[in-house]
Parts: C-alpha cells; sequence; structure tokens
C-alpha cells in the first residue's frame, strides 16, 4: 500500500494534530541542526499552526478525538465574514480564533509573552515559503524554533 | 540532545526614546511622516496594531512588539490593551513585502 493511502487509513483527529505537530518540531529541530535553515523554519511553522488550531478547538469543546475536517468544516460555516483564504495554514487566523474563543468561554487571556512570539513568527513565516528557494540564517531559524517551542510548551494551559 | 547558544531578546538603549515617540504619535497623530500606526478592527471586535517605521531596522520585532504595546497601554489604557491581539512593528519594506496596506495612496 502507498504511503499516502497507510497515512489516509484512519481519519485525522484532534489528537492526530497535537502528535504530528510534536513531530514537526522534533523534525524542524534536525533541519536546523543540519544547517537547513529554511526548511527548519518552514516546518516549525506548521507546528506552530497545528499547536494553535488544536488549542482553540479543545477550548471550543473538541474532543481528542474528534476528526480535524468536520471541526474545520464548522469554523468554515460559522465564521462571518467567510474566513479568509488559506485560513487553515493562517497562523494568525488561528491564533486570534484561539484569543476569541478563550474570550467566549470566560478563560484567561492568554500571555502578553505569546503575542509577541506569534508577531514574530508572523514576520517570518508564511505557508507559501515551501515555494520559494529561500536560504534563511541560522539566528532566523533558531528564532523561529525557539518561537515554536515557546508555544509547544504553552499549548497544555492554551487548550483549557 | 542538541546545545544551542542563543541571545536574549532584549531592547536597545533607543527603546524607551522609541516607545516615547511612539506615545507622542498615538496623542497628537501627524499628516504626514512616520511612525505611520494602522489601527485595525478584526471581525471578532479585536484590535490588531501595525506600526510602519524606518526606525525599527535592526531592532528584534518580540522588542518592537513589546515597545507598542507599552505605548499603546500608555495612551489608551488597559482594557483596550487587553484588546490587542497583534502587536507588530514593520520597516516600510518589510510592511510592502508582507501586504500590509499602510500607504496613504494603496
Amino acid at each position: 500500500m502507498s504511503y499516502a493511502a497507510r497515512l489516509r487509513a484512519t481519519k485525522e483527529t484532534v489528537r492526530d494534530q497535537i502528535e504530528s505537530a510534536d513531530h514537526r518540531l522534533d523534525e524542524s529541530q534536525t533541519l536546523i541542526l543540519d544547517e537547513k535553515y529554511h526548511a527548519g523554519i518552514y516546518i516549525a511553522g506548521l507546528a506552530a499552526e497545528m499547536y494553535l488550531k488544536t488549542a482553540c478547538f479543545l477550548v471550543r469543546g473538541a474532543a481528542e478525538t474528534d476528526e480535524i475536517e468536520l471541526l474545520l468544516r464548522s469554523v468554515r460555516q460559522g465564521t462571518n465574514p467567510p474566513v479568509p483564504h488559506g485560513f487553515k495554514h493562517n497562523l494568525l487566523f488561528w491564533y486570534e480564533e484561539l484569543v476569541y474563543s478563550r474570550m467566549q468561554a470566560g478563560l484567561s487571556s492568554v500571555p502578553t509573552a505569546l503575542k509577541n512570539v506569534v508577531a514574530d513568527l508572523c514576520a517570518d513565516w508564511f505557508n507559501e515559503m515551501r515555494y520559494r528557494p529561500g536560504s534563511a540564517s541560522e539566528q532566523e531559524a533558531l528564532r523561529a524554533l525557539e518561537n515554536v517551542e515557546y508555544i509547544a510548551k504553552q499549548h497544555p494551559s492554551l487548550r483549557s | 540532545m542538541p546545545v544551542w547558544e542563543r541571545s536574549q531578546v532584549q531592547g536597545g538603549p533607543e527603546e524607551a526614546s522609541l516607545r516615547d515617540e511612539l506615545i507622542a504619535e498615538l496623542r497628537n497623530q501627524k499628516e504626514t511622516g512616520e511612525p505611520v500606526i494602522i489601527i485595525e478592527k478584526t471581525h471578532r471586535a479585536m484590535t490588531r496594531l501595525y506600526v510602519v517605521w524606518t526606525k525599527w531596522n535592526n531592532i528584534d520585532q518580540r522588542v518592537r512588539s513589546g515597545i507598542i504595546r507599552d505605548a499603546f497601554t500608555e495612551v489608551r489604557g488597559a482594557t483596550a490593551a487587553d484588546n490587542v491581539t497583534i502587536a507588530m512593528g514593520l520597516a516600510p519594506e518589510e510592511a510592502d513585502r508582507l501586504n500590509i496596506k499602510w500607504r496613504v495612496s494603496s
């Protein structure tokens, strides 16, 4: 069976995305250690996207076993005005949805450090960067990694 | 486990001066010139702050964010500042490349 077919054997859940975020973050560290800075930043950003997105879903009452596709559909249908193009990979969108969802749920606001980390990441990462050859510096890669590591560390407190 | 050396995120000596300039601009906005302050309301009634300023060059993005938040809190108060989701400081070229609409003609 092909790799894609194996991956698609089960529906993707919230728990899968949290585990994937941990794996991507680990892979980002490996890439950066190997001086693949641009790829390291890209992969780290994907991890950040998944941490923010899953925290948002869990704050809204989703279970870890819930299917991501169904949750995305509900976001697509329940957001007014319509969600921005490419919202699935939009860091700012998921971060702001998380802030809003926490507010709606009566939970504490996110730490200021997270706000600054997200601003920093938004200045360094965009989903389409995968189409650019790119040549980031070690410093840029380490900064992005540090930011995503911070988000990963905060994930348990952001989701509840 | 890999070991990486990282520099601390700190503001330079001009940090206080930039914050003061930003406070002055928020209190009394000039017709032209920099910094250009964009206060954007989101569909969730939250606030995004973008400050386009040549003086940001060589200052870490997280420090820029801190300066903007401090200045905004000083002028608009803590409640308004709590509503700010993102505060980004961008040099003009960065703002253009990130598609931030900040020029009068844009």
